[in-house]
């Protein structure tokens, strides 16, 4: 691996959700930690699982916690890494979500994370939200619905693409209301 | 065309009681000029309560808003552009498409009552006021929800009065002017307006969801008539136009049964 293809990979990190990338290949090993591996440990969850992103070379990283009702993914190919490290829906570490709570949409329509396409969004993953706090957007037939949190806690899965369609009742937020 | 972020210059602010509504525009903030009158309203929401029925005019936007991303553009002094804000918590979150069809038959309404009568003033799907086959009028509605229910609205209503020429890419844009081919008082439009947003609103209260679906569809430009439509992969179709669900998705009968299509996913032609 050169210099450069190390700070492209840093780069990409950076702009993900990830906690943590090992690569393994040979003798050759690297760990990358984000500052979301230094939150999740600060607020004493569960060892932050490093996410099934790797190389085809990566064998076995140091168990990854996983429940047990979903086995690790096969390693995928190297093509994947760069979409699982963009892709905009945010994933947290893999541990138990029967304690989190889903917000969910209220009706048929387009969920959208930003009051506006040049704005940020209103939470991301690892946000601490207040009961009444504006969490996204939902436009239905040029109706703009602010939908407002019902829960505090912490922001631990944005579970649905932005500008992507919703059905009713559909999980928008997975909340760790701890 | 307005890169620049326009300070905005508080002529007056008043609160005018002389208004004989119901209830709607009882509190009026009349503006020369803001960027959105819906993110004004919205603004005053964020800080405090503002009582319901209060509108925001301004004489000219410099940020009008349209659907997301687009703009509403109306001339400086000629036309309406204000803001209602209501609180519709009687609405569940999945009917709120109900509340569009009353403030476009708000807007139908008082469009009708300013032109001759053998003028016909109908609703385009979804909320769009037309006549003929121009568009007169257009609104914007953004709500605020917690559960299940709605909890606060600013209705943006956009409603071309006296402004006689419009731009190239607005060649299906009208006004009532154009159509009654006199100037009108905007003043006079405006206090319409509030008697029939309040009747609207009074009716989407008082008589449910199935009363305004009813008026909604007997205003329905096209409706129980064959139309054709095209679809985001550039295909056409034609269907009957049978109704519109509880989400306020069009319905269409086609031999092969019925369909429904959201806004963007089809465009009549």
């Amino acid at each position: 691996m050169t210099f450069k293809e190390i700070q492209e990979l840093i780069k990409q990190l950076n702009r993900s959700k990830l906690a943590e990338f090992r690569l393994k290949d040979g003798e050759f090993e690297l760990t990358i930690r984000t500052e979301h591996y230094y939150k999740y440990k600060a607020k004493g969850a569960s060892a932050p699982s490093p996410m099934p992103a790797a190389s085809p070379a990566v064998m076995p990283v140091p168990a990854p916690v996983v429940p047990a009702s979903t086995p690790a993914p096969a390693a995928p190919p190297a093509t994947n890494e760069d979409k699982q490290a963009t892709s905009s829906v945010e994933q947290p570490a893999e541990e138990d979500s029967s304690r989190y709570v889903a917000i969910r949409s209220p009706m048929v329509g387009t969920f959208y994370r930003a009051p506006a396409p040049d704005k940020p969004p209103f939470v991301k993953v690892g946000d601490r939200i207040e009961v009444g706090q504006v969490v996204c957007i939902i436009e239905a037939m040029k109706l703009f619905n602010e939908i407002e949190s019902e829960v505090a806690g912490t922001i631990v899965k944005v579970c649905v693409e932005d500008a992507s369609p919703v059905e009713y009742d559909q999980v928008l937020f997975l909340v760790d209301p701890a | 065309m307005f890169n620049v972020q326009i300070s905005i210059k508080v002529r007056k602010l008043t609160a005018l009681n002389l208004l004989n509504t119901l209830f709607i525009g009882n509190v009026v903030s009349r503006f020369d000029r803001l960027p959105s009158t819906n993110d004004y309203a919205w603004h005053l929401l964020e800080q405090r309560r503002p009582p319901e029925g209060m509108v925001v005019v301004a004489d000219y936007q410099t940020a009008g808003k349209g659907q997301r991303g687009n703009r509403w553009e109306a001339a400086a002094g000629l036309n309406l552009t204000l803001s209602i804000v209501l609180y519709p918590d009687f609405l569940a979150a999945r009917r709120a498409f109900a509340l569009s069809q009353a403030m476009a038959l708000a807007v139908r309404d008082v469009v009708a009552w300013h032109l001759p009568g053998h003028q016909l003033v109908q609703v385009k799907w979804p909320n769009d006021v037309i006549v003929g086959r121009k568009k007169v009028a257009g609104l914007l509605i953004q709500n605020s929800l917690s559960g299940d229910y709605l909890q606060a609205s600013v209705v943006g209503i956009g409603l071309n009065i006296n402004q006689r020429h419009f731009p190239p890419h607005l060649a299906k844009a009208t006004s009532l002017a154009c159509v009654a081919e006199s100037e009108l008082d905007r003043e006079e439009v405006m206090c319409d307006l509030f008697k029939t947003v309040a009747c609207r609103y009074g009716q989407l209260k008082q008589q449910g969801t199935a009363a305004v679906q009813r008026d909604y569809l007997a205003a329905l430009y096209g409706y129980q008539q064959i139309v054709c439509f095209r679809k985001k992969d550039g295909t056409t179709f034609t269907g009957v136009v049978a109704g519109i669900d509880e989400s306020g998705q069009l319905l269409v009968d086609r031999p092969k049964g019925r369909a429904r299509f959201g806004l963007k996913e089809v465009e009549w032609i």
